[in-house]
């Protein structure tokens, strides 16, 4: 299924989590913030949201830089 | 504690007119910003940048905590210091800047880093800026200010990304706190030590934290409301994102469960 992660159109595995996607991109899930949709979804329930097809999923970095 | 003024002075009338004359501040905004108390925490490139707007815009009392000393590469971003002024205390650099340009602006200073052994530095606080640069630092301000329920307004930059936004009560209740967001164990992957930032990126930033936080003071509603606002300096992006609360998260979610 077709997802928009950071404006980009990606093909994914169908019921992917967002755990799952983060590893298949090596991106360390403590060092990144999760978008679906418009909506930070917290850390504690990215092993069970399952990515729905045409989702827009923004990953961002945990940047704390003042 | 200062006195609370009940009405402007005419000099202040004329100073500050410019900004009384916005139907968002007004006389009543104008004397709230003037009774007002914030607390700076951090005076690297975020944190001196909205202390001067702050001040300028006649906030009466800052309290700067910071740890550091003013380096040569802090100065291309952090344009309230010399070259004169390397090695020196930030906050006493500051301070002393400060109070010569705003000298009715009262000016406290903590040279050390904030932690909860400093949690009462916050408690008559109207607002906290959270201008630090390290997650232990931010985590614990978040701690603090949730069990105080003090205003806590909270930026960051690294490198061209950013964010910025605005934890009060009501919107903590319906939205979370800063660590349902970065919960504990968050690890930075930038830091501006490490990845570089331009001072353009960062002066806008602390504009847009200080702009903020005016609105916060004199009353006006929160524009951030249950929001985050990212900033992608690469592409030029800048997005409000709704925040949601993290029903296990270990700052606000037990006293949270507890009221409702």
């Amino acid at each position: 299924m077709k997802l928009i992660i950071n404006a980009v159109a990606e093909e994914v595995l169908l019921n992917i989590s967002i755990t799952t996607l983060l590893e298949q991109r090596d991106i360390a899930a403590n060092s990144v913030a999760v978008v679906v949709n418009g909506v930070i979804t917290p850390r504690s329930s990215w092993s069970t949201t399952i990515c729905q097809a045409n989702d827009e999923i923004e990953i961002f970095s945990a940047v704390a830089g003042g | 504690m200062r006195t609370k003024q009940n009405a402007l002075s005419d000099r202040q009338f004329i100073r500050y007119s410019k900004q009384i004359m916005l139907p968002a501040y007004g006389e009543r905004g104008q004397l709230n910003l003037l009774n007002s108390h914030v607390v700076i925490v951090g005076l690297g490139g975020l944190g001196q940048q909205a202390a001067q707007l702050l001040a300028a815009a006649g906030v009466g009392q800052l309290t700067l905590i910071d740890p550091d000393k003013v380096a040569l590469d802090n100065l291309p971003r952090q344009t309230l210091y010399r070259d004169s002024h390397i090695a020196q205390a930030k906050v006493l650099v500051a301070a002393r800047k400060l109070r010569q340009r705003y000298n009715e602006v009262a000016i406290n200073t903590i040279v050390g880093a904030f932690d909860e052994s400093k949690a009462h530095c916050l408690r008559d606080a109207d607002l906290v800026l959270d201008c630090s640069d390290n997650f232990a630092c931010r985590h614990a301000l978040s701690r603090v200010t949730f069990a105080q329920t003090t205003a806590l307004l909270s930026a960051a930059i690294s490198a061209e990304q950013a964010w910025l936004a605005l934890f009060v009560a009501e919107d903590v209740a319906e939205a979370g706190c800063l660590h349902c967001v970065f919960p504990t164990g968050t690890k930075t992957a930038q830091s501006c030590a490490s990845q570089g930032v331009m001072g353009s990126a960062v002066a806008t930033v602390a504009s847009l934290q200080a702009e903020l936080a005016l609105r916060h003071l004199s009353g006006q509603p929160n524009h951030l409301f249950g929001q985050l606002l990212h900033i992608d300096f690469t592409h030029w992006r800048f997005n409000k994102l709704r925040r949601s609360r993290d029903p296990v998260c270990n700052n606000c979610a037990t006293a949270l469960r507890k009221c409702s």
